[in-house]
């Protein structure tokens, strides 16, 4: 049975602050119901979905925001591991990549993320970005409870 | 047969070139961040409800945020034109039908929106090639055609088999380019118009020949009979 529309919970995982800051206030303006989690680097996202560490008690949020380089675990590592655990897998991922060209890289390692957003370079492109990421998770993200 | 001396310059070569490509990406991802932050938090203050600016801090501004994007937009170009430096991918037996499809798709919003239409005469062929780069030139090449006019673009392209090449044409009624400039344009950074009347890098030929290169292929421009506009010619070999 499908759950009643709640509060997204999205798990961050970003090291560059300004970007951490920006994406902040792109999902105040995209005006959407949510509550973001903040990790620094690829082992403490999965120490969070895990619920282990410093983030005991902690629960698989509802999709991931997912950047690629990373220090300690990096992104495509946190993907991997996610992508072949059976209680990680169906947690959406969209991994945000700096550039066009990395484009290149993540096809040719065929990571099975859900997405992809090339972060932009236009401040108002960031917002609509991730307005629609209200619409993914209304129309597509949203399981069985 | 190759000798030991000469597999050990290869494996070297081998390596240098997948460090440079590395080198060239992080790089390009570092400074895109940095870039990002400054053209980001600029819109911010920009934007912001409770700062108020005089026009002259306005206009500071938008020079501050506009720089960072023209950075961000030639670190992505140098990155491109970097990295198809060392390429040394394998090309393949393709139908040249297929990339530029694909190109014409990728400049359709903007053709559209100019109010411009492309005349092919087409002739299918395979050549010795490869997809995403051909498709990368043909688009390059058409998008110029489209933003270097002062009316609506018109754009004739043909396709014409000449021996055991192939050559193919793409003619524009836009502003042309100077005699004198004719090789020029393919260098790095080479732009004849100041930004103000036409954006764009410098980058876009010089990535084009690039491809060209790595295709065996020659790249040329010629001025229109007419006496305005510019023809682009290309030459690719049909088989290795």
């Amino acid at each position: 049975m499908q759950e009643k529309k709640g509060v997204l919970e999205i798990l961050l995982v970003e090291d560059n602050e300004g970007d951490i800051e920006l994406t902040l206030v792109a999902f105040e303006e995209a005006n959407i119901d949510h509550t973001l989690h903040v990790v620094n680097d690829g082992e403490q996202a999965l120490d969070f979905m895990y619920g282990r560490g410093l983030f005991q008690g902690c629960h698989p949020p509802h999709v991931v925001l997912l950047d690629l380089n990373l220090p300690k675990i990096n992104g495509k590592e946190v993907l991997k591991r996610m992508k072949s655990d059976e209680k990680l897998r169906s947690i959406p991922v969209i991994v945000l990549t700096s550039s066009y060209a990395e484009r290149d890289i993540l096809e040719s390692y065929n990571l099975e993320a859900d997405c992809y957003i090339v972060k932009p370079v236009d401040w108002q492109k960031f917002v609509e970005t991730i307005k629609g990421l209200n619409v993914y998770w209304d129309t597509i993200a949203r399981g069985p409870s | 047969m190759i000798n030991e001396r000469e597999a050990q310059l290869l494996e070297e070569l081998k390596h240098l070139r997948k460090d440079f490509k590395d080198f060239c990406y992080r790089v390009s991802h570092d400074l895109q961040g940095s870039l990002r932050n400054i053209g980001g938090f600029v819109s911010l203050i920009e934007g912001h409800p409770t700062i108020s600016f005089d026009d002259k801090s306005k206009r500071y501004l938008a020079f501050v945020r506009e720089g960072a994007e023209k950075a961000q937009t030639l670190i992505t170009g140098l990155t491109e034109y970097s990295v198809l430096l060392t390429d040394n991918r394998k090309l393949s037996t393709i139908s040249l039908e297929e990339p530029f499809n694909l190109a014409m798709e990728d400049i359709g919003p903007l053709l559209r929106q100019r109010r411009g239409f492309v005349q092919t005469k087409f002739c299918p062929v395979e050549i010795f090639g490869d997809t995403d780069l051909l498709r990368k030139a043909f688009a390059y090449i058409l998008n110029n055609a489209i933003l270097y006019t002062r009316v609506a673009p018109h754009i004739d392209v043909t396709f014409e088999r000449k021996n055991a090449t192939y050559l193919i044409s793409i003619s524009d009624n836009g502003i042309g380019i100077p005699h004198d400039y004719h090789e020029k344009v393919f260098e790095p950074f080479e732009r004849l118009h100041p930004a103000e009347y036409f954006s764009g890098i410098g980058l876009g030929l010089a990535i084009v020949k690039r491809i060209i290169s790595i295709h065996r292929g020659r790249i040329w421009v010629e001025d229109n009979e007419v006496g305005y506009g510019t023809t682009i010619r290309m030459v690719l070999p049909l088989r290795a």
